[in-house]
This record gives C-alpha cells, structure tokens and sequence, in this order.
C-alpha cells in the first residue's frame, strides 16, 4: 500500500510518495527540511542566501557551507560530464533573458524586453575549496544552480527517508523524479512535457528519472516567448533542435544533467547521452518522437 | 647502607614483571600492525583501487571535488525503466518545468 503528498514549492510541483503509509507525515517533514535548506544555501532569488552573497561578491572568496559547497560541486561535475552544456556560470546570461526574480513575478509583470546576451564565464573559472569551504566567481560573473539543485534534493531526500524509514520511496520535485529503496512493485509514472499533458506511462523500479524542456518555465516577452535554459555557447535561450528531453539514470542529478544538455544545445549533447547509454525521449519542435538507448514501449497515459 | 633480602626480591619480581609487560606489549604491537596491514591489503585488492574522487577544475590546484551528491549510489547502472501496462494507474510524473 502507498501513501502519497503533493505541494507546491519552488514554482513547481512536490510529491512525495512512500509503501509505508505510517512513515509518510515524517518523511515529508524530512523532505521540507531539506528543501528549506536548499533554498537559503542555493537560491537564486533570496538576497539572503549564501549563494546571493556569493554572487554580490563576485571575485572575492567566501566561506559557505557544506551544503552549498556540495550543491556547486555537483553543478560542477554535471558541467564536467556534459562538457559545459549545463554550465552553472549562466547566471548573467539567465538574468539577461529576462528570469531575474521568482517565475511568477516574471510572468505577471508587463512584457520586458531582452537585453543583450551576457558572455557565460565557464565553469572552469569557479573557485571551489572543498577543504576550507570557499567559493568564489569571477567578477561581473554569477551561479545558478537550478539545472542541478532541485535534482540533488530529490536525489538526497529519496536515499535519506528510504534509509531511515527502510521504505520505498518516490520524491518528485518538479519534473525530477528518484525513486529508492526496494518497491514490491515498480513505480508507474507518467512522463509528460507539461503537468496536465497527456503523457507516456512508464514504470520506474529505482533511479532517476526527469524532463527537460523550454516550454514551461517561459514568459511573454515583447517578440515572442523567453525561456530559461541558456545556451552557453551562446549566453542566449536554447533554440536547439529539441523542445523537451526526457532521461533515465542511476540517479536524478545524472538524468537532468543530460536532459538539460539536450535542450541546452540540442544535437550536440546526443553523443554523450548515446555514449552513456541512457534510455532518453526526445521530442523536437515539429513534435516529432524520438526514443533511444532503450526507452521503453510506453503507454498512453489516461 | 644496608639493604634488607625482602626489598630486593620485591625489586627483582617488579624488573621480571616490567619486562614480561614490555615483551607482551611489543608482541601484541606486532601482531596488531600484521593484521591491520593485512586487513588494508585485502580491501586495497578487492576494491580494485578506483577512487572515487574526480577534480571539477583542472585549473585551481586547491579545489577538489568529488561526485558524492550526484553519484554516490550508482551501484545499480541497468535501466530502471520498464512498460507499463495501458490499465496501470500513475503514482508520479516526470512533467516538464
């Protein structure tokens, strides 16, 4: 028997889901904690946090905490592993686009136009001592780690609650999914560009599993529609070949990283998504399909 | 001065009881690091020596980074992913955002 919760956090949807319905009031609460947390190491919209601080003072070290250091640290490895596609020195390129505050706000306030496309850094320029706990970007650059945070938590919260309570467990925060622990039976989720999509429906026995795309986290602007995956090649909004990518992998940082990459620079991310061997759908902009390396024969979702 | 029988025969047990002491200890001492040498040489050949740590900036000597929060449980790298049949209700979704 499963027990499930779902809330809004972070402008997306939070659902977290348990085969132990007597455990299921503490391991949201485990999973809130953690996500508070997150938010006042990592946000990019808090001038409270630590990440905030670290971007005011761009150039200089700052001591930070552990768990920022491990939220950039993994940004930095996604960036490694996706040679730069998922680069979390898009920060001025973000903010030039026109995603400078919470996304509701963005998408309230009258269309802004977009200014000139901001030169990404490189992820190669972060300072990181893991050791001492000090970060530092180069100036006139910033982080954002919202390609890689929200999956670290899922990732996080899915090993933590499965071991404490010794449960199966299925934390979805918007879009990233990880399941852990041992499931009598195979999760059954549906893989949609949109929530409220007719979507796909897959089981998901243990790993991650998330969707990428530009059509959701969008808003109006004066020529047309923003979006905020950047190309770092470019420092502008993707306009690759694909509109969403959806990908399986041992954990849910590794899955976004690479469905982050596709729509982060289209054609280019599919040789290492081939490489690594991870099961992946894609949809291009036409709407046209595209199943590799083992995505399973779906069903409809009702 | 005069020294009585019973002091020295209390001197001569204590010399004979320190040195069987500091014979056992270094007995023991060796025994100890045989074993502990023993136990990290098995683990070392077991695991194959493969750490696990992977540097996320080539370009900063002081920074290190290891993939503890993104790859700390990769122990299972089969796909996860399976058919669901068309009648199964969805307990999640990985939608769009």
């Amino acid at each position: 028997m499963t027990a499930s919760r779902t809330w809004t956090a972070w402008s997306c949807t939070v659902r977290l889901t348990v085969d132990d319905p007597a455990v299921l009031g503490a391991a949201c609460g485990e999973l809130k904690v953690l996500m508070d947390r997150v938010d006042k190491a990592a946000s990019r919209f808090r001038p409270d946090s630590e990440l905030s601080v670290v971007n005011t003072r761009a150039g200089a070290l700052v001591p930070v905490s552990r768990l920022l250091v491990d939220l950039v640290d993994v940004s930095l490895v996604a960036a490694q592993m996706s040679g730069g596609a998922v680069d979390p020195t898009v920060g001025p390129a973000v903010i030039a686009a026109g995603y400078d505050a919470d996304i509701e706000a963005v998408r309230r306030r009258f269309p802004q136009p977009a200014v000139d496309p901001q030169p990404v850094a490189g992820w190669q320029e972060v300072r990181l001592n893991r050791k001492l706990a000090l970060l530092g970007v180069p100036k006139d650059c910033a982080l954002d780690l919202g390609a890689t945070a929200k999956a670290w938590t899922a990732d996080r919260a899915a090993n933590v609650i499965s071991k404490r309570y010794g449960c199966a467990v299925l934390v979805e925060i918007g879009g990233d999914l990880r399941a852990a622990g041992a499931p009598a039976k195979p999760w059954v989720v549906t893989v949609a560009e949109r929530a409220g999509d007719q979507g796909v429906l897959v089981t998901l026995a243990h790993g991650g599993l998330t969707t990428s795309t530009r059509t959701v986290r969008r808003w109006q602007t004066p020529t047309g529609y923003g979006h905020h995956v950047i190309d770092p090649r470019t420092g502008r909004p993707a306009d690759g070949l694909y509109r969403t990518a959806s990908v399986w992998a041992p954990t849910a940082v590794r899955a976004n990283t690479f469905s982050t990459a596709l729509i982060a620079t289209g054609e280019a991310a599919v040789g290492r998504l081939k490489l690594a061997g991870h099961p992946a759908r894609l949809i291009a902009d036409d709407g046209q399909v595209t199943e590799l390396s083992g995505w399973p024969t779906a069903s409809r979702a009702a | 001065m005069v020294t009585t029988h019973g002091s020295q025969s209390n001197r001569r047990r204590w010399l004979h009881r320190a040195s069987a002491a500091a014979i056992a200890t270094a007995v023991l001492g060796v025994g100890a690091t045989g074993i502990s040498v023993a136990v990290v040489s098995s683990k070392h050949s077991g695991s194959g020596g493969a750490g696990t740590t992977a540097s996320s900036s080539d370009s900063d000597s002081s920074s290190s980074s290891s993939s503890s929060g993104s790859g700390s449980d990769d122990s299972s790298s089969s796909s996860g992913l399976g058919s669901a049949g068309s009648g199964a209700t969805s307990q999640g979704g990985s939608n769009g955002s």
